[in-house]
């Protein structure tokens, strides 16, 4: 290999068979190379003395580059007989987790890229690539990697930007495109907690399952317009209205006893500093009661407050929830 | 239903072992191979696309490494239990249940059996021995289907008449088949309960895959009880489901239409449960069942239940309509709390006196 300073017109910028981060250059890598030039050069591939080079790593370098209309760019030189094609695309990924995690579609690209490009078997990529990327190594994980692989690259590039998380994602790969785009755009709108993503995922597959619908259209209906209006409310407050609706749609009964217990326990009239909790998803048999004091006077006032919730008429109907 | 794998892995130490060629001459036509480990042939169908269905086809005769005897998993704080015992003849099954738990529970997707059951004969007798007193019930059908591969294994040749001759343990064959030709002849001196698992005919045909038909499992039954045996039932588990209730309330008119009362020593009751990651897998291998769309909570044990009041609603309408047709018979609820035991059946016994009541159950048929 060797080190050394190549005309960035000799590189093919469309030749993205080694690519696998779905990132575009940005602010922040323009500025870098401009304040501090190139630490870290790409690595690329010169095929014959007659093709262009190819990238093997630093795609994001090499547009930006090009974007402040730099003429040459530091570079490491491989060739053919240094690097067989699995072990282009190897390390295009690892020299990406030198940064960063890869996101799961960057994955699939991989896996895919291997299968289809490289010449890797099936097996191969079970056995040696998915502990690498730490997915279960299995033929059903490799078969969802591919379909992921197989969505538009916008919303790929869409899963990725927003940080979705890898166990929604596998799940959504059982869908059709135009279904998982769905999901994703409105994962994306909402920004929602990897948990969330993963408990509001699996609400919308339940609830198009229960109507035999597809996704997008469980989507579509319990998007309310209010969801989408920014003036109404501010982002977390309608990403969680929107959570409870589906939560409500999906589990009803319990969903009705949550609110009545909440209008009960309004009803006691109960002061912050007293916790009134009922038992998680109201499985227990008796409900608790906290409270915090600092002097005799405040421990008299929780426990006078105490006593005169046990006087209102709904005191005795939180028994029945029980 | 006629299992039939597609390939026979023997351990090196079971070979000589007379369950090992039983199996091997039951299927003289099947590939088979002597093993000093089933690791790699695990490894290798839990990375392909359909482990948990490829690795039922392969059998593997082992040994069973440690205690045959073990307390019930269910046993713990917050439920009232029976105070079961189980013992591991295999694991794993041939039938196909959507809402099997094996599937989630199972590190080892291959059908298990194990050869060695002359060692487990000599350990329950040790352990009877060892608890003179005391009371067993014992069952077989926790990590598999009791019967299910009884007429290639025998195993019921060897277990029924151990437990006639022995009056403070009982043995419970649980199973949805109707596999029972190994229980002709045998005497089981009220011994041996013969247990169904029962549901109503749209469940077993929706979500119980290669199961018999509530009609011959109560034939069977009927057959059993004939031939002496104590009968037990099982309505584990039940699935709330739009017409869930005229459905079962048939199912227990049936049952009692064909099992003389007097037989039947007990029926539990349980509601659907689904422990983390059966929920996936039944979504994965299932994708038609619509039992994952129940509306379920999460227990004090971590597992999916139907929320309390729904259960509760439940075992009230089945407890009333077995009631109609034998008040007195002996009904318990399985990994229950004492409030829902209160408000379903109306009273909270204690472990204790659950497990007496079984118990009694069991002596009051041997007295029929």
């Amino acid at each position: 290999m060797n080190l050394m300073t190549v005309p960035l017109d000799e590189i093919d910028l469309r030749d993205e068979t080694c690519r696998i981060s779905l990132a575009e250059p940005d602010e922040a890598l323009r500025q870098s190379l401009q304040l501090a030039g190139l630490l870290h050069p790409l690595l690329l591939l010169k095929s014959s003395p007659e093709s262009p080079y190819q990238i093997l790593c630093g795609f994001r370098r090499a547009h930006a580059a090009r974007q402040l209309g730099w003429d040459r760019i530091p570079a490491i030189l491989t060739n053919a007989a240094e690097a067989g094609p699995q072990e282009r695309l190897l390390r295009n990924y690892r020299e990406n987790r030198l940064q960063r995690e890869p996101h799961l579609c960057e994955k699939a690209r991989l896996a895919s890229k291997l299968l289809q490009w490289a010449g890797s078997t099936a097996d191969e990529v079970v056995d040696r690539l998915l502990p690498e990327l730490q997915l279960p190594a299995n033929l059903t994980t490799l078969d969802r990697l591919r379909r992921i692989a197989g969505w538009p690259l916008e919303i790929q590039r869409a899963a990725c930007e927003a940080d979705l998380a890898a166990l929604p994602l596998l799940r959504l790969a059982d869908a059709d495109a135009p279904d998982a785009g769905a999901v994703i755009r409105l994962f994306c709108r909402f920004r929602w907690s990897h948990s969330r993503q993963k408990e509001l995922l699996g609400y919308l597959l339940d609830l198009s399952a229960a109507r035999g619908a597809t996704l997008r259209s469980a989507v579509q209906e319990t998007l309310q317009p209010a969801d989408l209006e920014e003036s109404q409310a501010s982002l977390p407050q309608r990403a969680d209205a929107l959570r409870r609706r589906l939560r409500r749609l999906r589990f009803p009964r319990l969903s009705e006893a949550e609110e009545r217990y909440g209008e009960l326990r309004r009803a006691l009239n109960l002061g912050p500093q007293i916790a009134f909790e009922a038992p998680p998803d109201f499985e227990g048999d008796r409900y608790r009661v906290e409270f915090h004091f600092r002097n005799r006077d405040e421990y008299h006032r929780s426990l006078l407050q105490l006593q005169q919730a046990a006087g209102v008429p709904e005191f005795d109907a939180l028994f029945d929830l029980l | 239903m006629e299992y039939l794998p597609r390939l026979i892995l023997v351990d090196e130490t079971v070979t000589g072992l007379p369950v090992t060629r039983s199996v091997l001459q039951r299927f003289a036509s099947v590939e088979s191979r002597v093993v000093s480990s089933a690791g790699p042939v695990i490894e290798q169908v839990l990375r392909g696309r359909h482990p948990h269905t490829e690795g039922k086809r392969i059998l593997y005769l082992g040994r069973h490494q440690g205690q045959f005897l073990k307390s019930c998993p269910g046993i713990c704080d917050h439920v009232t239990c029976c105070n079961y015992h189980i013992m591991d003849l295999g694991s794993n099954c041939p039938l196909e249940c959507t809402y099997c738990v094996l599937q989630s529970y199972l590190n080892n997707p291959l059908m298990v059996v194990y050869a060695n059951i002359e060692e487990l004969l000599e350990e329950l007798d040790a352990a009877l021995q060892a608890r003179p007193g005391a009371t067993l019930r014992i069952g077989t059908g926790e990590l598999t289907d009791s019967l299910v591969l009884d007429s290639v294994t025998g195993f019921s040749r060897w277990l029924v008449p151990f437990f006639a001759s022995r009056p403070r343990a009982f043995l419970e064959l649980k199973t949805k088949t109707a596999e029972i030709g190994q229980l002709a002849g045998l005497q089981p001196r009220g011994q041996t309960i013969i247990s169904w698992s029962l549901n109503t005919p749209r469940i077993i045909a929706a979500e119980e895959w290669k199961t018999c038909s509530l009609g011959e499992r109560l034939e069977a039954a009927r057959q059993c009880a004939d031939w002496g045996y104590q009968i037990g039932f099982h309505f584990d588990p039940l699935i709330d489901y739009p017409g869930w209730e005229p459905d079962y309330r048939e199912t227990v008119r049936q049952l009692y239409a064909a099992i003389p009362p007097g037989k039947i020593a007990w029926i539990s009751l349980g509601a659907l449960r689904l422990p983390a990651g059966l929920r996936n897998v039944i979504q994965e291998r299932f994708p038609g069942s619509r039992l994952p769309l129940g509306e379920f909570i999460t227990g004090a044990d971590g597992k999916g239940r139907y929320f309390r009041p729904r259960r509760i609603e439940m075992y009230r309408r089945v407890s009333s309509w077995i009631r109609e047709h034998r008040p007195g018979q002996t009904i318990y609820l399985c990994m229950e709390s004492p409030l829902v035991w209160h408000r379903a059946l109306g009273k909270a016994p204690t472990s204790q006196e659950v497990s007496a009541t079984l118990d009694a159950a069991l002596a009051g048929i041997r007295e029929w």
